[in-house]
């Protein structure tokens, strides 16, 4: 078999190995929890109403990233074979000035970068304007990541968000630091599980107490960096229920790898009871266990 | 075997010698007391700590409390727990022995236990990973090495030897578990104690003298008193008033 022709092989053989392979340890240990969906070498499970385009968009350029690469393999093989040294040859050292093949690279340059920008932009910009207004009714969240911890902050049943304050903050009682004195913090909720209602669009505020997060929700296709200083909204919209995985997506210290959390997305109602009995603040019993 | 002679010289010589290394002897001295609360306990109610970022911690221990303002209101007064009590002045320039047990730290239920403990400077600290899950110890001392590593299996205990030298009271976190602190004070001798569930203290074992003692809360911070012990038991409370 001539080499071009091995290459490609082995780069079908990979593609077809891991298309709907499901490795078992991708999603962490955790106890009594069954995580959704499929999590292989790919992508993992789709969950999200607006991710297909993104999927979309990584299909096409991983299989013009294959063109590109089986095609410049081909020529390197070639190049390789056709330019051996053997008898009768003298080596150049001056590189080729035929026009042909500066244009050539010209052209695959602007093709690459429209590739880039024409396909990646649009989405870029339905992402960043498309957002849901007040009329599509949004689930409203807000996210404070720490080193290494995600909390996740619910307005509870007034829907407002209590006031918050660095000078409130306490890691172990109070990670979000909200002002104990304001009304309408009362009800409000901080947890570090993501509860969210399936087939509504969710608006989660992003915010950083300490260094760059990232917070990243592989089923959902949604990735955004959380910054100290910043609040910065990302919106989707789930179509399923299920227990899904939250990471952070950017080294941010040495327990980085362990900043992890679970979202569930449940029915409205289940979201709803579930804030309602979170809202209730647990006094510890002396009698407890301590 | 010995004759007299031999015995009181053999006795003198140990006494000058002890003398001049200037080791304190034990005493049967005790100083008790407890540490008063004096306020609206209502305002510092204990919470449950939500530890579901780590589904492990739950797995080991279901519940665990807030540690930072415990009262105990069963007593009358109420009396407050986790206060580190020790003498801050009387002691001169005596030296006293480091023990040679270590100090045991553990995390169990993703908490430390104890909350708040004392250390003779010198002295081993042992630290052990009771849970099923990843901790990290970062000690953030003002005046002592700092220390930051990984335990990241169960039942493992700090393979370096731990001392810590220099007269200090600082916090330990898990850079895992943000809620994961505990405190550590550390003395140049070994009279100190950290009141319990019934809010009380006991330091045993000091010379005849006149002490200030200290208290300190890592929420209310610190409070003295002086007291003088001779060839007994002394007693003496120590009070927090938040807002006095």
């Amino acid at each position: 078999m001539k080499a071009p022709s091995l290459c490609l092989l082995v780069i079908l053989a990979f593609c077809a190995l891991g298309e709907g392979t499901a490795l078992a340890q991708v999603v962490p240990d955790i106890p009594d929890v069954e995580i959704t969906g499929e999590y292989g070498p790919f992508l993992p499970t789709l969950a999200s109403k607006d991710g297909g385009e993104v999927d979309q968009l990584i299909s096409i350029l991983h299989w013009f990233m294959a063109v590109l690469f089986v095609g410049w393999g081909i020529f390197f093989v070639y190049c390789l074979v056709r330019f051996r040294q053997r008898e009768g040859h003298q080596a150049k050292y001056e590189p080729i000035k035929a026009k042909v093949s500066k244009y050539g690279e010209i052209a695959v340059a602007g093709f690459e970068v429209a590739l880039l920008v024409g396909l990646s932009m649009p989405i870029w910009a339905s992402v960043k304007n498309d957002r849901p207004t007040e009329a599509d009714n949004p689930f409203r969240v807000r996210v404070i990541a720490e080193q290494f911890q995600w909390n996740f902050h619910y307005p509870g049943a007034d829907g407002v968000f209590g006031k918050t304050g660095a000078e409130f903050v306490d890691t172990a009682e109070n990670p979000a630091g909200i002002d104990p004195n304001d009304p309408g913090g009362q009800d409000d909720v901080v947890k570090g599980e993501l509860h969210i209602p399936v087939d509504r669009p969710i608006i989660a505020d992003l915010s950083s107490k300490d260094v760059i997060h990232s917070f990243f929700l592989p089923v959902m296709r949604v990735k955004q960096d959380t910054i100290p200083g910043m609040r910065i909204p990302v919106w989707f919209e789930a179509t399923m229920t299920g227990i899904f995985e939250i990471a952070c997506a950017q080294l941010c210290g040495n327990n980085h790898y362990s900043m992890k959390a679970l979202m569930y997305v449940q029915s409205e109602q289940e979201v709803e009871d579930w804030i309602k009995k979170a809202s209730i603040v647990e006094e510890f019993d002396e009698d407890d266990l301590d | 075997m010995f004759n007299s002679k031999t015995v009181a010289t053999v006795s003198m010589v140990t006494f000058a010698l002890v003398a001049m290394s200037g080791v304190a002897h034990a005493d049967a001295n005790v100083i008790t007391g407890k540490v008063i609360f004096k306020g609206n306990a209502g305002d510092y109610k204990r919470k449950v700590i939500d530890t579901s970022k780590d589904p492990n911690c739950k797995k080991a221990k279901t519940k665990i409390g807030s540690q930072k303002v415990i009262i105990n209101k069963k007593t009358t007064p109420m009396t407050l727990r986790n206060v580190l009590v020790s003498i801050k002045d009387g002691l001169g320039n005596k030296m006293f022995p480091t023990p040679s047990e270590p100090v045991v730290l553990t995390q169990f239920g993703c908490q430390y236990k104890p909350h708040v403990f004392g250390i003779v400077a010198g002295q081993k600290l042992k630290i052990l990973n009771g849970d099923n899950t990843n901790h990290n110890i970062h000690f953030l001392p003002k005046k002592n090495q700092e220390h930051n590593f990984t335990q990241p299996k169960k039942d493992m205990e700090n393979g370096k030897v731990i001392t810590l030298v220099e007269e200090d009271v600082f916090k330990v976190k898990c850079d895992v578990h943000p809620w994961m602190g505990c405190h550590i004070g550390v003395f140049k001798h070994p009279f100190f104690n950290v009141t319990g569930k019934d809010g009380t203290f006991t330091l045993t074992g000091m010379p005849d003298g006149t002490y200030t003692l200290e208290a300190w809360h890592e929420e209310f911070g610190k409070q003295t008193a002086s007291v003088t012990v001779e060839g007994g038991t002394a007693n003496v409370d120590l009070t927090f008033e938040p807002g006095a």
